[in-house]
Parts: structure tokens; sequence; C-alpha cells
């Protein structure tokens, strides 16, 4: 693994920037602090998508503690009035919706429903498929055969009406979401992982491990799984991005979550339905927060991407997206 | 090149099989009865049906067999032109997909067409400006492209028009034929929504791609015989830097039918997005399945052409 590394940052100097410092030595020896500082003097943009995505996690965390209103609960004021579509004022910071709930609320407990979507697509979808990837292109032959002609027929059909497919049959809840996702993810990962493992596979340690009689199951953990992790980074970080994105449009196509949960997509929804100028506020908030944190994810991928993986620049994972 | 070509092509067949199966077994091995959602029309309560009622609905429509039976039955009805007919408004599904089908298609290629206009000269721009300001604006523009959830764009769009231009696309619809203006009118909002986020990675693609061939030898010399810049970048490099982009447009084409479907929902076009909503509401899995296997016969179809196209592009390439 070590010497792994040293190829990895060796590599690295090869194609940065004359502008960026050209040290030789692994960022993966130094204590972690300093290894993020560097990340962070490296990357400024990925640094940013970091602390945004630091800032998602923190929101999801303190959203009972730092949210004005209770996210589900239609408002009434002193005269029992309800605030529907209020403008952004002192007493609701974003304004508050169609049915008289505060924005504000609703977003911050919007971030826990996109981190669990996200976590949990990613942690089920990105894992799994991995395998899949990885067993496809070392077994070989009828299995790689078969999971082939499933990759091939999933990449024909976009991945948003294979997804909308599930979700009918499914039905809306939170967790449903994610098994669609997970399943929306076969294609595109699976394809990846396999094309790294072939790669991977016609190393000289690898075969080396095979001639000296390594057994498939140690080379497969010993070998080929440390030199595929970066990209399971790499695609997780991605697809991180990519299932809160999707789960946005599942809410706001109304097949995603149930309407009454906090979903920044579902918030979406009236303003799409000419609402919008009516009440700005409504449709611009939710769809920001939506894009600020997808930016995020991307940034911090793309910079994983460039330190880890640098030949995967310019034809990343993130091409191979379905949105 | 034309036996690589029958060959692709045969290769569809499998391709097409897998997806339609995939499809017809997703809605078989889980609960859930079209017959029954008809029957208590669609969100209705499901206590009020009876079981006769039920047995005899689900005999009428051929759900009571086996799904394999099903699948065949299904399968030779394809092979003879027949989509089959919608369960939920007892149409032949044909007849309400044909039209739908060219909406769709019109709008796809005009977001293509606007994107690879907007892309190829934004990537080649950041190209040969390479770490410039420009390039910088440039590569942010497309970082925001690819970040920008289309729903939320579609939903700006019309707010930015409906306030600032006090304009919004007229209501209702007319074919490209009746009325090539007013169809404009109606589709050119819907068309730059999912141009926008497309335009992002073309652009990206365009720009690495250029890069990579502006480094090359045959460059060198064309600028040492004396070649004015702009045939070095013109003619020399962006031909052969646009084999990626090509390719990416081919994959492009697919993420944007996928697209279609929410810009659909948003500028309340007739294509096929609406109706494959519908269709999930219903449970309509006649109608699912066809725009299933159209769409996907389409993305294989342009994949091919991609391919093919290689070798027009590219001498180099040859077909095995």
């Amino acid at each position: 693994m070590a010497r792994e590394d040293g190829m990895m940052a060796g590599r690295e100097t090869v194609v940065a920037s004359p502008l960026l410092e050209t040290r030789t030595e692994s960022p993966a020896r130094a204590a972690p602090w300093i290894a993020v500082a560097r990340f962070a003097r490296r990357k400024p943009l990925g640094a940013l998508g970091g602390l945004i995505v630091l800032a998602l996690v923190a929101t999801a965390l303190l959203a009972p503690l730092i949210s004005p209103y209770d996210p589900r609960q239609i408002i009434r004021e002193a005269d029992n009035r309800v605030p529907v579509y209020v403008a952004p004022g002192p007493a609701y910071p974003m304004g508050t919706d169609h049915v008289g709930r505060d924005i504000v609320s609703r977003i911050i407990y919007g971030a826990r429903i996109s981190l669990y979507v996200g976590l949990g697509a990613v942690l089920i979808g990105v894992t799994g498929w991995f395998v899949v990837g990885m067993v496809s292109a070392y077994a070989g032959r009828l299995v790689d055969l078969v999971v082939q002609r499933v990759v091939d027929a999933m990449m024909a059909v976009p991945g948003l009406i294979i997804v909308l497919a599930i979700m009918a049959v499914l039905g809306s809840s939170l967790n449903n979401v994610i098994i669609a996702i997970v399943i929306g993810m076969l294609a595109p990962v699976v394809r990846t992982v396999r094309s790294q493992v072939l790669s991977v596979k016609e190393m000289e340690y690898v075969v080396a491990a095979r001639a000296i009689g390594a057994p498939s199951a140690r080379i497969i953990v010993r070998h080929i799984m440390p030199n595929c992790l970066a990209i399971y980074l790499i695609l997780a970080t991605y697809y991180l991005g990519f299932a809160i994105i999707l789960e946005a449009s599942l809410s706001f196509l109304g097949v995603g979550v149930p309407p009454d949960v906090p979903s920044w997509g579902g918030m979406l929804t009236a303003a799409a339905q000419g609402h919008i100028t009516k009440a700005p506020w409504a449709g611009i908030f939710p769809g920001l927060a939506i894009f600020i944190v997808v930016l995020g994810f991307n940034l911090l991928g793309d910079a994983l991407r460039d330190v880890l993986e640098p030949r995967l620049r310019g034809a990343g994972p993130a091409a191979r997206l379905t949105r | 090149m034309g036996k690589y070509a029958l060959r692709r092509a045969l290769l569809f067949i499998p391709t097409l099989l897998v997806a339609t199966i995939l499809v017809f077994t997703l809605f078989w091995i889980v609960p859930g009865d079209p017959a029954l959602t008809i029957l208590a029309g669609g969100e209705g309560d499901s206590g009020a049906v009876s079981p006769e009622q039920l047995q005899q609905l689900r005999q009428t429509l051929g759900l009571d067999r086996p799904i394999y039976v099903q699948y065949a039955s299904w399968l030779t009805n394809v092979l003879r032109g027949d989509l089959g007919t919608s369960l939920w408004y007892k149409t032949p599904v044909w007849n309400q997909l044909k039209g739908r089908f060219l909406v769709t298609m019109e709008l796809a290629v005009m977001a293509i067409v606007l994107a690879i206009c907007a892309a190829v000269p934004l990537g080649v721009i950041s190209a040969v400006k390479q770490d410039t300001g420009l390039d910088y604006l440039s590569r942010i523009f497309s970082s925001i492209g690819i970040a920008l959830p289309t729903f939320w764009f579609g939903i700006l769009i019309v707010y930015a028009f409906a306030t600032f231009f006090e304009w919004l696309p007229p209501l209702g619809y007319a074919t490209l034929w009746d009325d090539p203006l007013l169809n404009l009118q109606q589709l050119i909002l819907p068309a730059l929504t999912l141009a926008f986020n497309d335009l992002a990675f073309t652009a990206r693609v365009t720009r690495s791609s250029m890069l990579e061939v502006m480094r090359e030898d045959y460059l060198r010399t064309a600028r040492a015989k004396g070649l004015v810049e702009l045939r070095v970048i013109g003619r020399h490099a962006l031909k052969n830097a646009l084999l990626p982009v090509l390719t990416v447009s081919g994959y492009q084409f697919a993420r944007l039918l996928g697209g279609v479907i929410i810009v659909e929902s948003i500028f309340v076009v007739p294509g096929m997005g609406t109706l494959l909503i519908d269709s999930i509401i219903h449970r309509d899995f006649i109608v699912l399945q066809a725009i299933v296997l159209l769409i996907a016969a389409v993305v294989l179809i342009l994949n091919l052409m991609v391919d093919l196209s290689y070798g027009v592009l590219d001498p180099r390439v040859r077909y095995q």
C-alpha cells in the first residue's frame, strides 16, 4: 500500500500544473490534519465542496436546535390566521409555503431527508454494485456475460425512467426511494468498477500472485480491493450528490416521499404549478439548497478524483450519471 | 462496415428483450394489482370492490395467466406491430403514443442541438485560453450547470421570463407542421432548460479533448508551416477533438430523454413524459412497457449511429 501511495503522489506531480507545488512525499503518511490542510491548499474548490458537505451534516444533526418552527406544522398566528405565502421577513426568514408552514424549518429538516437518502443509497448501492462489478470482472465467462446483458439493458433506458417505474411498483415512502435509487445506480456503478478491475487484474502484481498460486479470494481481498479503494471513495462522493438530486426529482414529481415529509424536491412542486410568480421565495430557496449541496459533492468528488485517480480526469464517472 | 452494423443491430435483440423482461417482472414480483386500481378508480378505496368483479376484470385483461404466458403473448403482439391496449384508457397504446413520441423527440433534438451549439465554442475557448480568466469562468459555468437540478432551473426560467419579459409560452399545443412559429414558442423554454444541463457536460468534454489534441505533433507542424491560428484550431484541432464530444452526446441523449419527463411536466408539454407519469400513477404497465421499449430502441439506434459515424469522421477507425 505504501508503495502505491508513493506511485500516486508521483503521478499527481506529473499532471499537476506548474503553479502547484510539486512535492513527492505521500499525503497519506502525514498526520490527518496536515493532509487535510494540504488538500485544501492544492484544491481550494474541493475544500469548498468539503465545507458544504460538513455544513449539510451539521444542519441535519442540529435540526431540532436551529429550526424556528416544526417543519410539518401549519402555523397559526395570534389571531388564529394561517400565514399562507407570507414573504420572507423577521418572523419567517424564508417566508411560508402554500399551506402556511415555515420554509426555513422545512429546509433545515429537509437536510436530514437528503442526507438519509444519500447515505442509505450510497452505502447499499455503491457498496453492493461495487461487489457485483468486481465479481463480474474477476469471474469472467458466464457470470460476466449475464451481468453485462443486464447492464446493457439498463443503460438503454434513462435512469430516471427506471427509478420512476420502481417507485410506481413500490409506492411512495422514504425507504422505497432508497431502494429505487439503488437499483437506478446499478448500470453506471457496475460498469465503472468492472472496467477498473479489468485493468487492475492484468497488473503484474496480480499476475504474480496468481502465478505463485494464491487463491482467488486472497487475490481479490489483498490485491484488487485495495487498488479499487480510491474509485470507491470517488464514486461514493459523486453518487451522494446524485442520490440527493434523484430523491428531489422523485418527490418533485409526486412519487418520492409522502407530501408531509419535508423534502427539498417536494417543496418545489407547488412552485412548478404556476405559484412561482405569486410566491417566488417558495420556489427559490429549496432549489438553492439542492443546488448548493449537489455542487458541494461534485466539487469534492472532482478534487478527490484529481488527487487519487488522475487517470480518470475528463472522463470521470460523472459523465455517466443519469438524471 | 455493413457487416459490423448488421452484427451490432442483431445485438439489439437480446438487449431489448432483457430490458422488457426486467420491466415485466418488476411489475409482477411486488404486490399491487392493475385490475384493483382500475376498479377502485385510481386513488379510490379498494374496500368497495367485490372479489367477483375483480376476478372477472383480471380474466378480461388476461392478468390471471402465469407471467411467462403474459410476456409471451405481449411479445408476439409487439412483433406483429401491436403494442397492446392501455389498461386504463382502454385505447390502443400506439394511438396515444405516436403523437407524443414525436413531441418528445422534437424537444430532445432541439435541446441537444442548442446544447452542442453553445458547448463546443465554450469548450474550445476554454481550452485555447487555458488557465486564464475566461477558462475559469467557463469552467465555473459548467460546474454550475451540472449541479443545477433541471426542475429547479425550469421553474426559474418560467419565473424570469414571466417577471422580466412578461412573456410565458402560449398554452395548448401546436405541431411543427400546423404552426411552426407557435410550436417554437411553446418548446423553446423547455428546450433551453434541458440544454443548459447538457451543455455543461459537453463543454467539459470538449475542453479536455481539445487540450489533449492541442499537445499533438501535427498541431505544431500546422503552426510551423505558417497556418493562421484560427485555421489550426478550427480545422486541425477541433475536427480531431470532436470524436469524444460525439460519444458523450450519444450518452447525453439517453439522459435527456429522462430529463424530458420532468421538463414536460413543468411546461405542460403533451409528450411521452406526461404519459409516462400518468401510466405510473394508474399502474398501466402496458403503456409503461411500450414507452420503455420505444425509448430503449431509440437509445440503441442512436448509439449505433454514433459508433458508425466514427468511421466517417476518423478514417483510422476500422470496424471488425
